[in-house]
């Protein structure tokens, strides 16, 4: 019998050395995530500090992707600078894993509502099913300024203002750009019927906001370009959602082709089936990861060498900087890219909401992207919002 | 002494020490967090639980038999797409898209307990081919188009207001939580069902030999599993409004993790309900309560795994000491 009592209490000693650990463990976050950040409340629970302090939350859309961190640097930035003009801003950033996580990150909004915010910054991973938590800030008197991300439909007087770009015009860019190359625009005039030229546009889903806002603005802008040369001979297929017929047998198809998934393998297996189709005269990749499926599809890039590359002749267009397309582009292996401003989208957004919590005007500001190639990407002007 | 040992046994067990985690979670995050214990965050930390709630009830009867099912996520958010574009693409009222989500995902579960007890395909490989028919299916029939349900103040939106809140803000999907608990416990604890799935994960042979059609039951459970997918699908719906195609693959590791924090073994032969709910709220309460703090998204992947981590190891140490003693 002693031996079972000494036993189970040994037994129980570990369970408590497990729940202490677990304690500690949670204790030791706990300890770092107040570091700095109880400044602001008040007894009511508002976090509304003074005339001169405001606590800001801030939610994006993807904690893992450069581009969304940059938008983060930019509203620091403002804070930094605001500070210097006596306004103090407490910011506190938080994003879901990535921008298909739309259940995580209105989780993320539904708490950052809680702590009564003074206003809330937010890059929508989907506009579209945010109407609740929006309806919820007006109720609070919560101010929302989107960034990055438009919305398409907020509910009336629940978004303050937008700083962003418009990302059907940004991937419109691409478009006028590509028939300034006389190759492309010789190839749109000479083509049949029988022999179509295709202009593909490779997108890791037709799901996400952004990825559907580039795909119809490049796709309905070469559709309005090409009907110069190919008066209603044009057509878009591929994704039923954006799809467009010709009037008669097309001669020039803009093909959307969407990947099975997002995963890499899917990306590139699409961009290895595009690059090798004889028809394709050019390919427009909507971000990053398109970007990549094609340079890793072309052997990181060589095949599409201007000089001696398998596909030589093909033209290629990215949208946003980031490394693989600037290099892509310096090596020119890319024809260009469209660039956004991720740095003064975060930096015009947070101005933007002070400027409103200290009774100023709310309005959109449209943060305009710019066309870069291997000419022009070591311009100040250009290189100031390239990103690695 | 008897008593006195049976006290023991229940007061060291991990349900006892998931409970007393999640009290001293709950604790440490109402004095430090921002607003961690106010009604508005209470409720969104409640919303959060919903469906995974779901998911678990059904993965806790899947664990118990020995088996998993890695298709749960993909499955529930199949049948939510397809009742989304049963409403939004064909026409039909929202009831009707509900009801297409819970057959659409019951015939999953069936799919499932055919290739496990009828096929004798491994639970892990014939849930992971079931996962990916799930995903393929929602992208070919939503056209790879997300699907919107109505929101809460549309004359569609009654069905938010049912499972989800009221228009005065009252979070009625935790008054079905209570009612799927109560459904959940009572087949896990006082039916045949639960028996038997304990009774096929603890020895699967012996309790054939015994009598029992371990074929029927396995089925049995895996279908139960679908409703609950189902019932997983609507309060997501009913949740967060838009249904991704090609979401819910993870879903169900998020459920898993719950199950085994709750002290569900996964070698199955034993399971709880009770822990099971306990292990989604220390989820939940994790992933709420380190935002109040301060602390980012990726330290909360990270706690997640943590937790995960030791109640695996305090399950496997339980293991070896029943297997001494």
């Amino acid at each position: 019998m002693l031996r079972n009592i000494h036993h189970t209490k040994k037994k129980m000693r570990k369970k408590i050395a497990l729940i202490l650990a677990i304690v500690m463990m949670v204790s030791s976050f706990v300890a770092c995530g107040n570091k700095g950040s109880k400044s602001g409340d008040k007894a009511d629970g508002s976090n509304e500090a003074s005339n001169d302090e405001y606590n800001i939350e801030m939610v994006g859309n993807s904690f893992s992707i450069e581009y969304c961190n940059i938008n983060v640097d930019g509203a620091r930035a403002a804070v930094e600078d605001m500070k210097k003009e006596g306004v103090t801003v407490n910011l506190e950033y938080n994003a879901s894993a990535d921008s298909s996580q739309v259940d995580e990150q209105i989780n993320i909004i539904s708490q950052a509502l809680a702590k009564q915010p003074a206003a809330l910054l937010l890059a929508a991973a989907d506009s579209g099913s945010l109407d609740e938590q929006m309806i919820a800030a007006k109720n609070a008197k919560i101010p929302v300024i989107a960034y990055d991300i438009t919305f398409d439909n907020p509910p009336e007087g629940s978004l303050t203002a937008t700083s962003a770009s418009d990302s059907k015009m940004a991937a419109a860019q691409a478009a006028e750009n590509l028939v300034l190359n006389d190759d492309i625009v010789s190839k749109i005039k000479e083509a049949t019927a029988k022999k179509p030229v295709v202009i593909s546009v490779i997108a890791p889903d037709a799901i996400m906001t952004v990825h559907r806002d580039r795909t119809i603005g490049f796709s309905e802008k070469m559709y309005e370009l090409c009907q110069e040369w190919q008066p209603g001979a044009v057509e878009i297929s591929g994704n039923d959602a954006f799809a467009k017929a010709a009037d008669k047998e097309p001669s020039v198809i803009i093909r959307t082709d969407i990947a099975a998934s997002k995963a890499d393998e899917d990306i590139r297996n699409l961009a290895s089936s595009v690059v090798t189709d004889a028809d394709v005269a050019a390919i427009f990749v909507v971000n990053e990861a398109a970007a990549t499926g094609v340079l890793s599809a072309t052997t990181d890039g060589a095949d599409l060498d201007r000089e001696k590359g398998k596909y030589k002749d093909m033209i290629v267009i990215g949208f946003d900087s980031g490394a693989t397309t600037n290099n892509a582009v310096r090596n020119r292996y890319f024809y260009g890219a469209v660039a956004q401003d991720p740095y003064t989208m975060g930096y015009e957004a947070m101005k933007m909401a002070v400027n409103v919590l200290q009774g100023g005007k709310a309005e959109d500001i449209v943060i305009p992207a710019v066309w870069f190639d291997a000419d022009n990407m070591d311009d100040s002007e250009i290189s100031r919002i390239l990103y690695e | 002494m008897k008593k006195n040992n049976a006290f023991k046994r229940i007061f060291l067990s991990q349900r006892v020490i998931a409970l007393s985690t999640l009290f001293i979670l709950f604790v440490l995050f109402s004095i430090f967090g921002k607003n961690f214990l106010t009604t508005n965050s209470m409720i969104s930390l409640l919303e959060s639980t919903y469906y995974i709630i779901c998911l678990a009830f059904g993965m806790t009867f899947i664990i118990s038999t020995g088996g998993i099912d890695l298709s749960m996520g993909s499955v529930a958010m199949c049948g939510a797409l397809i009742g989304g574009v049963a409403y939004s693409v064909w026409g039909m009222p929202i009831g009707m898209s509900l009801v297409i989500t819970i057959v659409v995902c019951v015939c999953f579960g069936i799919l499932n307990g055919v290739l496990v007890s009828i096929f004798k395909i491994p639970p892990f490989v014939a849930t992971m081919g079931s996962s990916y028919i799930a995903q393929g299916l929602g992208y070919i029939v939503s056209k790879v188009q997300t699907m919107r349900y109505p929101v809460i103040t549309s004359p569609d939106g009654w069905f938010k207001r049912v499972f989800y809140k009221t228009l005065n803000g009252f979070p009625i999907g935790v008054v079905y939580m209570i009612l799927l608990f109560a459904i959940a416990y009572f087949i896990f604890r006082y039916t045949k069902i639960g028996k038997y799935a304990c009774a096929i994960g603890s020895n699967s042979e012996a309790t054939r030999l015994s009598g029992v059609k371990t074929r029927k039951w396995t089925m049995l459970v895996y279908t139960i599993a679908g409703v609950f997918a189902g019932m997983g699908g609507i309060f997501y719906s009913a949740t967060y409004t838009s249904v991704l195609p090609g979401s819910g693959s993870g879903m169900e590791m998020n459920a898993i993790a719950a199950v085994v924090i709750g002290g569900t073994s996964l070698s199955g032969g034993s399971g709880t309900m009770v822990g099971t709910i306990i292990g989604v709220f220390i989820m939940a309460v994790l992933r709420n309560g380190l935002q109040t703090i301060g602390i980012q998204q990726q330290w909360q992947v990270m706690f997640t795994g943590l937790a995960v981590l030791l109640a695996v190891m305090l399950d496997t140490y339980r293991g070896i000491k029943e297997k001494h003693s």
